[in-house]
């Protein structure tokens, strides 16, 4: 595998959560979603990936949305976040930082033994 | 030559055909809604255009920011091709690995008392951001809107006031005020008229504090610590479910009497859940007024003291995910019937029930 696929798979992964985390502060059209996404260093998302993410999120019941009218242009389709994708995102964020610290204590360890 | 819009049009066409094209195999209910989304962006992506740079180099540049078409059916199904699973294993093994990187990152951003503020928001007159609000989401507000629509947008205002010579208008206040410290901060508002209730202008105007004479910013987020009068605590914690309504009250400071006041408060939170449709969610009295005699009704939980100090202007939060979101506070001569709409609404939004 080489460095560009790793961190490719590293991002897909990353994307379902930063949405879920972003739909956790406030509700967000697709566009507006893209834009705070793009913002996230390291993220190097490509602008259309939201989309299909979004749509199987909503299949899986963890957002929701609804179309409004926009007086700046077509209408828009707002995303929420339920109930089940808080929870989900919380499980997620949870799992993440288990992740984190083990690879922060396994390195340490190796640091350690190198002494 | 073609005109701007006619190339536009062809290569943005061009691209959701391929995108059509790659998800032609899948079968997926949001397959229809996914390429009506991303139609969407390209037309919002072209509206931001300012016209002298419509060319066909930024416009293949915008498509070319999209990504490619091939990418769209593993994000929607997240199935992996059978000859790609393998491979797909290994990387999330790997990605496991990774979490260094990552930790170090997020570290970067959420380790540093300041880092959290900055990206927060706290509480109390005169603090802060209200949730939900950007800056960005402020500028798309537009004459005209409900107040439903304001609050879809940007979240509840933090203060809202109706002022002397303007009793048909009220200012709703997303100011956001800088560290202690700082001398100059944006004035944020939006006016609505009292007879509609709907937006009349905004404005944005810098506000000038020679003396720096306001409170710092207060972290919001994180665990919330609890004190009963017998000196005992309980700590709410980013993991515990559901909502949980903190009340505030100063008895025992001559305006009522404990049993008085909370009688009262813990029928307003009855009823509040009641109109918002959230089941539920639990109430906690937080009494911190100067008081030896704290009166609980039957059924709740009540308090002498909370870790983030003093009782808020605000009168009710609501603590969520990790997070204390305060209801806005009662000011300007305004009753409580005008808030109830934001207090519903933010504990619906909270709950994740739609509006």
């Amino acid at each position: 595998m080489t460095l560009h696929n790793w961190k490719t798979q590293l991002r897909k992964g990353l994307l379902d959560l930063c949405v879920l985390n972003l739909l956790s502060t406030r509700e967000y059209y697709g566009y507006d979603l893209v834009q705070d996404l793009k913002t996230i260093d390291g993220l190097q998302m490509r602008e259309g990936n939201v989309y299909p993410i979004l749509g199987r999120l909503e299949e899986e019941g963890l957002v929701t949305s609804d179309v409004r009218r926009s007086d700046s242009g077509p209408p828009r389709r707002y995303f929420h976040i339920t109930v089940a994708g808080r929870k989900a995102a919380e499980a997620m964020n949870e799992h993440w930082e288990e992740i984190n610290r083990a690879v922060r204590s396994a390195k340490a360890a190796r640091i350690g033994g190198a002494r | 030559m073609k005109n701007e819009s006619s190339a536009w049009a062809d290569i943005s066409s061009k691209y959701l055909r391929d995108v059509e094209r790659a998800l032609a195999g899948v079968k997926h209910p949001r397959k229809s809604e996914v390429i009506e989304d991303v139609r969407a962006h390209l037309d919002e992506a072209y509206s931001n255009l300012p016209p002298e740079g419509r060319t066909e180099e930024a416009f293949r540049s915008l498509i070319e920011e999209m990504g490619p078409p091939d990418d769209y059916a593993g994000l929607l199904t997240d199935a992996d091709p059978p000859a790609r699973r393998r491979r797909y294993l290994l990387a999330a093994v790997i990605c496991l690995a990774a979490a260094t990187v990552a930790a170090w990152a997020y570290s970067a951003l959420w380790g540093s008392p300041q880092a959290r503020a900055e990206t927060l928001f706290s509480l109390g007159r005169g603090f802060s951001t209200p949730p939900f609000f950007s800056m960005k989401a402020f500028k798309a507000i537009k004459p005209g809107m409900s107040a439903d629509d304001v609050r879809n947008v940007i979240g509840c205002p933090f203060v809202r006031g109706v002022w002397s010579g303007r009793e048909a208008e009220c200012d709703w206040d997303y100011s956001d005020v800088p560290f202690s410290g700082a001398t100059v901060f944006e004035k944020l508002t939006v006016t609505l008229s009292r007879q509609t209730g709907r937006v009349i202008r905004t404005d944005a105007a810098r506000v000038s504090i020679p003396d720096g004479g306001h409170a710092p910013r207060r972290l919001v987020s994180g665990p919330l610590t609890l004190t009963r009068a017998d000196s005992s605590q309980r700590t709410l914690k980013p993991s515990d479910m559901g909502l949980f309504l903190l009340t505030f009250g100063e008895a025992g400071t001559g305006r009522m009497q404990p049993r008085e006041l909370y009688d009262y408060i813990d029928r307003s939170a009855a009823n509040l859940l009641s109109a918002s449709g959230v089941a539920g969610a639990k109430v906690i009295h937080v009494c911190c007024g100067v008081t030896t005699d704290v009166y609980a009704p039957e059924g709740s939980e009540t308090y002498t003291g909370w870790s983030l100090g003093s009782i808020p202007d605000s009168r009710l939060a609501v603590y969520a995910n990790g997070t204390t979101y305060f209801v806005p506070p009662i000011y300007g001569g305004l009753s409580e019937e005008d808030f109830k709409q934001d207090q519903i609404w933010l504990l619906r939004k909270l709950a994740g029930v739609s509006h």
